[in-house]
């Protein structure tokens, strides 16, 4: 079956959704990335994580 | 006491496995929460890949979006309800809609189908792993289902975690799109339309079907390349700016920019318009009056003085059918040969004859449609009910032939002039008036909010047969002409039907050598007053 010609304005719309949905991920992917590396967030949690898991060894 | 030792070396053995376990335990949560962290990565990068699938189509795809295809439309599956009044009473044209919110809602569903199949075939093939890999021996298979659990199922819960989130993303922005769009869609719509109605509303536009005599405001249009008939041309959810036909041709949007590109047609009787009909002001010159009265003599004359007066002035006069090119060609002959018309045939409906009168510069435009009929039409209500485009005319134009009247008569036949050429009417003028005018009011239409003009014909005849009581020009001289003459119970009828009556006096026979103020052409002046018009000649 023939895939019809859609009009242009459907491709833009369409190439609109994409954009705004990338951008609002790589906004939050972004904000979590600022935040672990802001104030030692990230080495806190990892820390966090390692003295959680050093008390089983002893 | 070697018991005693046994019970020790398991308890040291118990306490070390019991430790190794926890150990393990503690590596697989570790590598556990790393995984985690990495699927739910992964699936936001894959939930973000996803929609962008969909929408190019990428194969394979578990269900590709439905696309709101123009025959859909046409069938009424796409969009909710009947088109909007006037156009309730046809289908959707078979045209694409809008974007939002009919493709953008299968888009999402397809995208949101598309996800779910993924994400359970992404959980099922996880469980399939975490299956295979558990050993039979009950505690060998307690530990590694945990240890499996968190080093496979709980990633693999997390990507689908992330996929979810991505989805919720895209929602949001769809949402947010959609309802920006949606706001913006619906103000463009009705501001294009409230613009266009008023344009047309101040032009007096509409369209006149020359064929029904139907008055349209919203005619429909033939694409130009399938020709397929687009029954409400609007802005709306077929386009706002532009219009795509199911064939794939781009046309306009808005009765004014299609009646410069496209075929208008008559929603009542499919019949083609000439361009550019529906977005011009109308004038209706519509004739009755009895058997030879003068009517056809009445409106050959008039168009041909029209024409004359609009290339004088360097307006324009262009017929727009061959049947209006061919008479106003043949009135023309006529007048210069002092020929008089051929007898109008008794038909149930004859054509409007369509002329375009445009101002010097190309900045008005005035439809003139002269309507002629047959006498015999004006014999009963019966008859006349057939000739409709009296019901919405604003202005009527009664034929009234004076050689009617019995003083009249007697002078004509003592009158030394050559009688061979010259035709009485037929029947009584009061029959044929209210033949038209009682149907008209028995159908129920307000007689008071339409003008007459009572156009005495032959004035020239008149003036020739009388020495002592001539006709002039102006309306109350005619009116006291006319109640001189034996006419008043006619006169005061029609004043009683109708709360504005010009009187007129025509001599409609040899154009050039007429006086200015008997010309008919005034009767078409005075008509397009009634329109709001301005004057044509």
């Amino acid at each position: 079956m023939n895939t019809p010609q859609l009009p242009p304005a459907y491709t833009a719309m369409r190439q609109l959704a994409i954009f705004l949905h990338l951008l609002l991920t790589v906004l939050i992917v972004g904000a979590v990335v600022v935040w672990f590396f802001t104030d030692n967030n990230g080495m806190n949690f990892i820390n966090s994580y390692l003295q959680f898991a050093m008390q089983f060894r002893n | 006491m070697p018991y005693l030792i046994l019970l020790f070396i398991a308890g040291v053995i118990l306490y070390f496995v019991g430790k190794l376990v926890l150990f393990i335990l503690t590596i697989a949560f570790g590598l556990s929460v790393v995984f985690a962290g990495i699927a739910v990565l992964a699936g936001l990068i894959s939930g973000t890949a996803a929609p962008v699938r969909v929408f190019l189509n990428k194969k394979p795809l578990a269900e590709p979006p439905v696309i709101a295809e123009p025959k859909y439309v046409h069938d009424g599956q796409v969009i909710p309800g009947n088109p909007p009044p006037p156009c309730e009473s046809f289908p959707w044209d078979k045209a694409w809609p809008n974007y939002f919110p009919y493709q953008h809602g299968n888009d999402v569903a397809s995208v949101s189908y598309n996800m779910r199949k993924h994400d359970s075939a992404v959980l099922t093939w996880g469980a399939g792993i975490v299956a295979g890999l558990t050993p039979n021996q009950i505690i060998l298979r307690i530990f590694m289902f945990v240890v499996l659990f968190m080093v496979i199922t709980i990633p693999m819960w997390s990507y689908v975690l992330g996929r979810k989130t991505s989805y919720l993303l895209f929602r949001i922005v769809s949402w947010f799109e959609g309802l920006l769009l949606s706001v913006g869609q619906n103000i463009l719509t009705s501001s294009a339309r409230r613009k266009e109605e008023k344009a047309l509303k101040q032009n007096h536009a509409g369209m006149h079907c020359i064929y029904c005599y139907r008055e349209s405001t919203i005619p429909s249009f033939k694409c130009s390349n399938c020709s397929f008939v687009h029954r409400d041309i609007r802005p709306g959810k077929l386009g706002l700016r532009k219009r795509y036909c199911g064939c794939g041709a781009q046309l306009p949007v808005g009765v004014v920019e299609a009646n410069k590109h496209l075929v208008p047609i008559c929603p009542f009787c499919d019949k083609e318009q000439s361009t550019g009909s529906g977005s011009r002001k109308v004038v209706r010159v519509p004739v009755f009056g009895s058997v030879s009265s003068g009517k056809t003599q009445f409106l050959s004359s008039a168009i041909v003085k029209v024409h004359e007066r609009a290339s004088a002035s360097g307006a324009k006069l262009e017929a727009k059918t061959t049947n209006a090119l061919n008479f106003m060609n043949n009135a023309a002959q006529e007048i210069r040969a002092d020929l008089r018309p051929q007898k109008t045939p008794k038909r149930e409906r004859l054509e409007s004859l369509q002329y375009v009168w445009s101002s010097a510069t190309d900045v008005d435009e005035v439809e003139i449609q002269l309507i002629d009929s047959a006498g015999e039409n004006f014999t009963n209500n019966e008859e006349s009910r057939t000739l409709s485009y009296f019901d919405n005319a604003n202005a009527l134009i009664f034929i009234f032939d004076p050689l009617q009247l019995r003083e009249m008569q007697d002078k004509l036949a003592l009158s030394p002039i050559d009688k061979s050429e010259i035709q009485i009417a037929q029947g009584s003028a009061d029959s044929a008036y209210g033949a038209l005018v009682d149907r008209l009011r028995n159908d129920g239409i307000d007689l008071q909010r339409k003008s007459l003009a009572f156009v005495v014909s032959k004035a020239d005849i008149v003036n020739q047969i009388t020495f002592d009581d001539y006709i002039l020009t102006g309306s109350n001289e005619v009116r006291d002409w006319l109640m001189r003459q034996g006419a008043d119970t006619l006169i005061r009828r029609i004043e009683f039907d109708f709360s504005n009556v010009h009187f007129f006096a025509t001599c409609s026979y040899r154009s050039d050598s007429q006086q200015p103020g008997f010309h008919p052409a005034n009767v078409v002046n005075w008509v397009a007053s009634q329109h709001a018009a301005d004057q044509l000649a």
